[in-house]
């Protein structure tokens, strides 16, 4: 809308007096066409470290997109009842913080509520794809032997990265002594199960959430959600739910691939 | 950026560590890290503070239970034996067909007790062609019992 138009409009609505034209509403709208330049004000920054939205004036306006790689459409629940993403494991082991995710328990087994891990699900995909179209590295870890094939080639064929092996500590913390070298470190660490075979938590969670690395989670009804950034509650020990969300995210990563040679 | 950071976990989430090392000035605006955006465009749906509590903590979890459910005990306890369930197999296993044709009566016949439900249903699917061994009654059981120990102490005499 043009200013004249704009002017006209405050006249109109004026002049029939059915609803004074607030100053909130103008400065909602000026906020939408013009974009504050450079860096936020300390002020904001404190908002912002509790609401992060307050900050998104600051950011690129392709963010504010909402689905901007189309992936709400791939994720679907009947896909995700198929490939058995609602079950969890026995009552006995569900951690009190995983109660959220359920729909219930189903003779002695708990069921996951598939509407929330969809919501949670498109949610990591839209992040894994934003980091990937901003030249980000994504880092694949698991530890379940039957999949970590699986994991190594899908991250190999997206040109991303994957860890399933024995995790020695210190691998982000201490990387130079470990690596002789100073490495880039990954942009978004993914978890396809988040527990060692000991079912304790994988100890490069706490090494990410103490190197400022945000992590996706793919978090069962026995894992333990803290210091995982995305969560996704799912079923993470079937084959066939392991490779519906690789299959998922490995779209995600060549979506943002693609946007990002597309603007190069 | 990382050589700044605080490495105590607990101290806060990530993103209030490195935007509070934006507020303090140690890190710049335009040096942020790359997920930064995307964090703020797309947060999280949940907090993720180390100790946070998430919704429904100490809370009992719902049990799920269909009202089909009875029926499908009672059918189990009179059939002990009716084959595996494959569940690549599409189509109804044995108990849901049951069930189904259970259904059916009881909105056909809605004012009969459960017994005759159960021995009009079996009958119906019979003469379907689903035939359903029943599991031997008590009575049946203790006559046999009975016989076999007769037997036992005939021959024990013998």
């Amino acid at each position: 809308m043009n200013s004249a138009a704009l002017r006209s409009l405050i006249r109109r609505v004026g002049a029939s007096g059915a609803r004074p034209f607030s100053a909130k509403t103008a400065a909602a709208d000026a906020s939408a066409t013009t974009r504050p330049r450079g860096a936020p004000s300390a002020d904001t920054l404190q908002k912002g470290s509790v609401q992060p939205t307050v900050l998104r004036p600051y950011v690129a306006p392709e963010l504010e997109t909402e689905d901007l790689f189309g992936l709400h459409s791939l994720v679907n629940v009947d896909e995700m009842f198929e490939a058995r993403l609602h079950y969890g494991h026995k009552i006995g082991t569900l951690h009190e913080n995983m109660k959220w995710a359920l729909y219930g328990e189903r003779l002695g087994v708990c069921i996951f509520d598939l509407e929330i891990t969809r919501k949670h699900l498109i949610r990591a995909l839209d992040f894994v794809a934003h980091v990937v179209s901003r030249g980000g590295i994504i880092l694949f870890i698991s530890t379940h032997r039957d999949t970590m094939l699986d994991v190594e080639k899908m991250a190999e064929e997206v040109g991303q990265y994957a860890h399933v092996r024995f995790w020695q500590e210190g691998t982000l913390t201490n990387m130079k002594q470990l690596l002789g070298a100073s490495v880039r470190m990954p942009d978004t660490m993914v978890f396809l199960s988040s527990l060692t075979s000991m079912s304790e938590r994988h100890p490069a969670i706490i090494e990410a959430a103490k190197m400022t690395i945000p992590t996706v989670g793919i978090v069962d009804s026995n894992s333990d959600p803290s210091y995982l950034t995305y969560l996704v509650p799912s079923n993470d020990d079937s084959p066939q739910a392991v490779a519906y969300l690789l299959r998922l995210f490995k779209e995600a990563c060549q979506r943002g691939a693609a946007y990002r040679a597309k603007q190069l | 950026m990382s050589s700044f950071v605080t490495r105590s976990e607990r101290a806060g989430n990530i993103f209030f560590r490195i935007t509070a090392l934006i507020r303090s000035g140690q890190l710049q605006w335009a040096d942020r890290p790359a997920w930064y955006d995307v964090y703020v465009a797309h947060p999280p749906l949940t907090p993720h503070d180390w100790n946070v509590q998430l919704p429904k903590y100490n809370e009992p979890v719902k049990k799920i239970f269909y009202e089909e459910d009875i029926v499908r005990a009672q059918f189990y306890k009179n059939h002990r034996n009716v084959g595996h369930v494959s569940m690549d197999k599409e189509g109804d296993s044995i108990s849901q067909q049951f069930i189904n044709e259970y259904q059916a009566l009881s909105k056909e016949e809605p004012n009969l007790p459960m017994e005759e439900m159960f021995a009009k249903t079996e009958k119906r699917l019979e003469d379907v062609g689903l035939y359903l061994r029943r599991q031997p009654k008590k009575e049946s059981t203790e006559e046999t019992k009975k016989a076999s120990t007769e037997e036992s102490n005939t021959s024990g005499n013998q």
